[in-house]
């Protein structure tokens, strides 16, 4: 099959090319009156925020301590990653809509704010909403049920709106923005907040201690089984600035939520440094899924601008029987830095990893999680595929720690690798770590390309190339789509196809 | 020769909560005779079998059982194979990268030294494998492989009777031998059981079906239900069993 | 992946420093200079530098003795002729058929990196040879020993073109430390067997450190088997330079209280349809620590690269520390890359049946433990194979 192998090889170079606009329905940019911190960041940037916020004191001293700390810490440099270096005084870390803090209700949100979630498939207004992400229709319509999301929008620094909330606490849940918590719900947000991700964990967790402007936080009472899906959309539209949002969701004793968060930004040739932190809680015998599909705008082909998302993820598994689920499909930004993990530490709980991480065109991904075994027949397990295509960089790194502690631990870590033309890289980088005899840790890896004879075998039948790889992709990735919502796993295949478009003949 | 009296077992995994799965077994195997254990799936048949051979997490938790007078649940697993229990295992264990031949030879010799024997020697173990083997009619390069690597469900239940024809145990326990074996195959090892039989030998057969009972005649049989005998008899037991069904005995006996 | 304390000047321990000011009163010749460049960069290695996390050099040589080094702690393997390295330098050497001159000569080509304790031990060799393996030459033994201060060598052994040849080192320190590095030239179609065995005492900080070279059609199987020491590193730096070649790189750890061992392969492949293997099986007891970090690099261009990693370990007791850190990096499309770990315990189903047969449980455990690590020392040719079980198995019973 030599004419297959040369339209794959021409098909690289198509998509190096092909790596454009088109392709990224989300590249738009939100025309609005804008209100900015200015340039840099200093002491006065985060006084400035917290003021914006209207925080009380106890979160500024917080921001502040962060800020100090650091100062002093040095940008980890072990990711197999390469960027110029990023001057953190060259960004706005504060951004918003004008008057954005004032918004009353939907009907104060101006209408280019409402029309940019509608064009990215978010309908913000309740009875618009018959699902939370567009794309998924023809399977809803399918279904009797029409499932229904609650939204937490978040627009650059600000939450722009939050649907739902009455209904979410007419059922004791607490859905609403970071801000906004601080605010109503001082006591639970400072028992938990930096208890899972301390302020100064790392370079970028730290960073975002000190500058986070907004995000989601949720409190599932206990016993209560979330009424319906929660989700945080975050759009980052402001030229020169940055998005440090910071997510908490605590699920207290025997309560269960699942939750979605999208990203997508406009594209601009310029690097857009996106430094996130989400902690979660679960407590004894508390359920919490969450599922990524992030979408950042990755650069253009040549990899000239994207945003570099540094993510610091983590959930703690505080009580016994409690369980959390990370599922992610990574398929935007240009670089991407983030290990979602779990501390395993009442009894019997079990953390989750599934993730699909596609680079293509000139982005760079690093990524994985870390499940740490501290309590007695602990369980994890691990799923992770990387596509590689383009002349990209994908690698799955990951940390698997049985401490002496944690008897009758269990892993199952599953890591494959595909790659797609032969200007990209596949990289697998476990750290397996047990003091436990009585533990059982198994780890699989592999690399292939996609198979010229699959590819031969589909297109003998009739498929298309592009159909082919499609199918064959689908059937690479379909254990961990599987563990998505199903609203979510529509738009995740769909942007699967889209982010590989191109990629062969 | 074997005495249980008023047996119960829990069954205790981890990762798996505790389970009560014997609940008073009283059973007597006198010297010279085969006992048939039959019931339904789950009624305690297997873990009889692991209890008297001593699998770890298998507890007794009230009761007792002797073999030739000796408390048969105080010893170690190898302790009691070396006073003559043998289990022919419903699923016999796959141990990669240790020969067949490597692995008897070290389990006679343990057995042996333990009873403060001789141990065999090398041209003597050869030739009685060679002439057990082709009882048995079993490829002698089977014997050369690691144990029960890749063998089929039929050749794994021979080796077992080949074990256990090497070794010569007092008490022999097949549980489910005939399980994955062909007509031809079962006529093999029940011809290998059974020349085993003799006056200072006790052998419990443990199975779901009558057809094995054809070939390795049992003086009596025990109906097994829910960790109970609920029913003893003669060899007609199996054959009733055969055409009535479990449930109408285990109805019956309320 | 470069480490966090590589991009700046460190600030060097006392002993690195104290390593470094040595080779001043030496007259350096330009490789040695240019290896103690690269120790300069870190000093002797700690935690915190990636690929050193499981074999703190630093931490370990920081302990004052406590006086337990012994002579050499097991028997070397056998060979035809060979050489012996103890406190002095080269205490004995007869090599019959094949070529040698004390010392290393200048290295001409592209030096692979070997690591902190590779650059240390060629900037500070004490001693060394370069031995060419003539056709038909014996297997070579090279024995290392010694009990106390520091020891390093420096070797370079080539394998002509279409040679088949073995060597058998015994790396067997009592106490102290030492690094051997060992620079193994394969010409095209040449085929080298390396047999490592380590032991070494509970205080010695020890490490066998090779870089190897393969041309086109060059064949390397390399068997370890190690026993920890204080601190034992085996580093093996492997680049398939040309088209075809093949290597195995297989071995088995076994580790009581108080010693640890950590194997560290790095293979490039660079040229097109050259294979790997790897399985290296390991059994660790209460206080021993065992690691393992592989890591395969295919570069761009090297196509229908096949290559496997295989890490097995047991955890025989409570108490005991495996870690692994198994690594790909792949750059070609064509390929077949894969690999596995699993950590756990002896298989309790197996245990039972054996014990049910009649094994006592400590017999038991070990014959299922030696069959588990049998299988990585049977690439080893005859001779250092039995040599290796047998080591393995008289550690296993205890005899």
């Amino acid at each position: 099959m030599p004419d297959v192998k040369e339209n794959i090889e021409a098909g690289t170079i198509e998509a190096v090319r092909g790596l454009e606009a088109d392709r990224y329905s989300e590249g738009f940019v939100t025309d609005i009156e804008q209100e900015l911190a200015p340039r840099g960041l200093t002491q006065e940037t985060v006084r400035f925020i917290s003021a914006k916020k209207e925080e009380p004191e106890w979160m500024l001293r917080w921001r502040l301590d962060a800020f100090e700390r650091w100062q002093e810490m040095e940008e980890p440099d072990w990711a197999l990653l390469s960027y110029p270096p990023i001057d953190y005084q060259d960004a706005h870390y504060y951004a918003a809509p004008k008057n954005a803090s004032k918004y009353k209700s939907i009907d104060d949100v101006p209408k280019e704010i409402l029309d940019t979630y509608a064009k990215l498939g978010i309908p913000l207004r309740e009875q618009e909403v018959l699902l939370g992400v567009e794309g998924a229709k023809e399977t809803a319509a399918a279904a009797r049920e029409t499932p229904r999301v609650a939204v937490d929008a978040v627009f650059d620094s600000v939450s722009v709106a939050t649907t739902f909330k009455e209904e979410l606490a007419r059922a004791g849940v607490i859905f609403m923005s970071f801000s906004e918590a601080v605010r109503e719900h001082p006591d639970l947000v400072r028992r938990y907040l930096g208890t899972v991700v301390p302020p100064t964990d790392n370079f970028f967790a730290t960073l975002n201690s000190a500058v986070f402007s907004d995000g989601t936080f949720v409190y599932i009472p206990k016993g209560v089984r979330c009424p319906m899906e929660l989700s945080t959309y975050f759009r980052m539209n402001a030229r020169g600035s940055g998005q440090f949002e910071r997510t908490l969701i605590i699920a207290d004793e025997g309560s269960y939520v699942s939750y979605l968060e999208g990203c997508t930004a406009p594209m601009r040739d310029e690097n857009q440094l996106h430094a996130a932190v989400v902690e979660l809680v679960a407590l004894e015998g508390a359920e919490i899924r969450y599922s990524t599909v992030q979408n950042w705008w990755p650069g253009d082909s040549e990899g000239k601008g994207g945003v570099y998302n540094f993510v610091t993820k983590r959930g703690d598994c505080r009580g016994a029987r409690s369980r959390i689920s990370w599922t992610q499909v990574e398929t935007g930004s240009a670089i991407t830095w983030k290990y979602p993990s779990c501390i395993l530490r009442g009894d019997d709980s079990v953390g989750e990893f599934y993730s699909i991480a596609v680079t293509n065109g000139r982005q760079q991904a690093d990524t994985g999680t870390k499940m740490i075994h501290l309590g007695r027949n602990t369980r994890s397990r691990i799923i992770s595929k990387g596509i590689s295509a383009g002349r990209s960089n994908n690698t799955y790194r990951g940390l698997v720690s049985v401490h002496p502690r944690a008897s009758g631990a269990r892993n199952f870590t599953q890591c494959d690798s595909l790659l797609i033309g032969s200007s990209s890289g596949a990289h697998t980088v476990p750290y397996i770590e047990n003091r436990r005899a009585d533990a059982q840790l198994e780890h699989e890896a592999t690399t292939t390309r996609l198979s010229e004879d699959q590819l031969f075998y589909a297109r003998q039948r009739g498929l298309g190339e592009e159909q082919a790889v499609a199918l064959l992709v689908n059937g690479f990735v379909r254990d961990v789509i599987q563990k998505l919502p199903m609203e979510f796993a529509v738009e995740a295949q769909k942007l699967l196809e889209v982010s590989l478009e191109g990629s062969v003949g | 020769m074997l005495e249980l009296k008023d047996l119960r077992a829990r069954l205790s995994l981890e990762g798996a909560p505790d389970r009560d799965i014997l609940n008073g077994v009283t059973l007597t195997v006198p010297a010279g005779e085969v006992h048939a254990i039959m019931g339904p799936n789950g009624s305690g048949k297997s873990t009889l079998s692991y209890l008297l051979a001593g699998r770890p997490g298998y507890e007794a938790t009230s009761g007792s059982a002797h073999f030739l007078g000796e408390d048969l649940l105080a010893l170690e697993p190898e302790a009691r194979a070396a006073k003559g229990v043998f289990l022919s295992f419903q699923y016999p264990v796959e141990i990669p990268g240790v020969p067949v031949m490597t692995f008897v030879r070290a389990a006679m010799n343990a057995q042996r030294t333990s009873r403060g024997e001789a141990e065999i020697s090398a041209p003597d173990f050869l030739k009685k494998s060679r002439a057990i083997a082709e009882r048995l009619r079993m490829d002698p390069d089977m014997l050369k492989r690691p144990l029960n690597v890749g063998f089929s469900g039929g050749e794994k239940k021979r080796l077992e009777i080949y074990q256990m024809l090497m070794l010569e145990p007092r008490l022999m326990i097949l549980d489910e031998t005939d399980s994955g074996l062909d007509i031809d195959a079962l006529r093999i090892v029940s011809e290998g059981v059974n020349a085993l039989r003799s006056p200072d030998r006790a052998m419990l057969v443990i199975t779901h079906y009558q057809r094995l009972l054809d070939h390795i005649r049992p003086d009596r049989v025990h109906v097994l239900s829910a960790g109970r005998i609920i029913a003893s008899g003669g060899p007609e037991l199996a054959l009733r069993l055969e055409s009535e069904g479990y449930d109408a005995l285990i109805a019956g006996a309320g | 992946m470069s480490s966090s304390l590589s991009a700046s000047a460190p600030l060097l321990d006392a002993r690195s420093s104290g390593l470094l000011a040595r080779l001043e009163a030496m007259d350096p010749s330009p490789s040695r200079l240019r290896a103690r460049e690269a120790f300069a960069r870190t000093g002797l290695p700690h935690r915190r530098i990636e690929g050193w996390r499981w074999s703190d050099v630093r931490a370990a040589l920081s302990r004052p003795p406590a006086g337990g080094a012994t002579d050499a702690p097991a028997t070397p393997l056998a060979g035809g002729s060979g050489l012996a390295f103890g406190e002095g330098g080269l205490t004995a050497g007869e090599l019959a058929v094949s070529s040698w001159t004390r010392g290393v000569s200048e290295n001409e080509a592209r030096v692979p990196d070997v690591g902190a304790l590779g650059w240390l031990a060629e900037a500070l060799a004490l001693d060394g040879a370069d031995i060419t393996l003539a056709p038909g030459a014996q297997p070579l033994a090279l024995v290392f020993s010694g009990r106390e201060g520091d020891r390093f060598v420096h070797l370079r052994i080539r394998v002509p073109q279409g040679v088949e040849a073995q060597v058998a080192e015994s790396h067997l320190s009592g106490g102290g430390f030492s690094s051997v590095r060992v620079d193994y030239v394969l010409e095209a179609g040449a085929s080298l067997h390396r047999s490592v065995f380590l032991a070494g005492g509970a205080e010695c900080v020890q490490a066998a450190v090779a870089s190897v070279r393969l041309a086109p059609g060059a064949r390397f199987h390399q068997t370890f088997l190690s026993l920890g020491a204080g601190l034992s590193r085996l580093e093996t730096a492997l680049t398939h330079e040309g088209d075809g070649s093949e290597a195995v790189l297989d071995g088995a750890y076994l580790l009581g209280e108080g010693r640890r061992t950590d194997v560290v392969t790095r293979v490039d492949h660079l040229g097109v349809g050259a294979s790997t293997r790897q399985l290296v099986r390991g059994a660790v007891k209460s206080g021993g620590r065992g690691a393992f970090q592989g890591r395969f690099h295919v570069a761009r261009h090297a196509q229908k690269t096949d290559a496997r990693m295989q890490h097995h370990a047991l955890l025989l007791e409570e108490g005991a520390e495996v870690n692994a850190k198994p690594e790909l990096e792949i750059y070609a499309d064509d390929v077949q890359c894969a690999h596995g770990a699993t950590t756990g315990a002896l298989d309790e189903a197996a245990l039972f049946y054996m014990r049910q047969r009649g094994l006592p449980l400590a017999q038991a455990r070990a014959l299922l433990t030696l069959s588990f690590i049998a299988s990585a020392l049977e690439s080893a040719p005859s001779g250092p194979r039995e040599a290796l079980l047998g080591e393995a198995e008289r550690w296993l019973t205890g005899a």
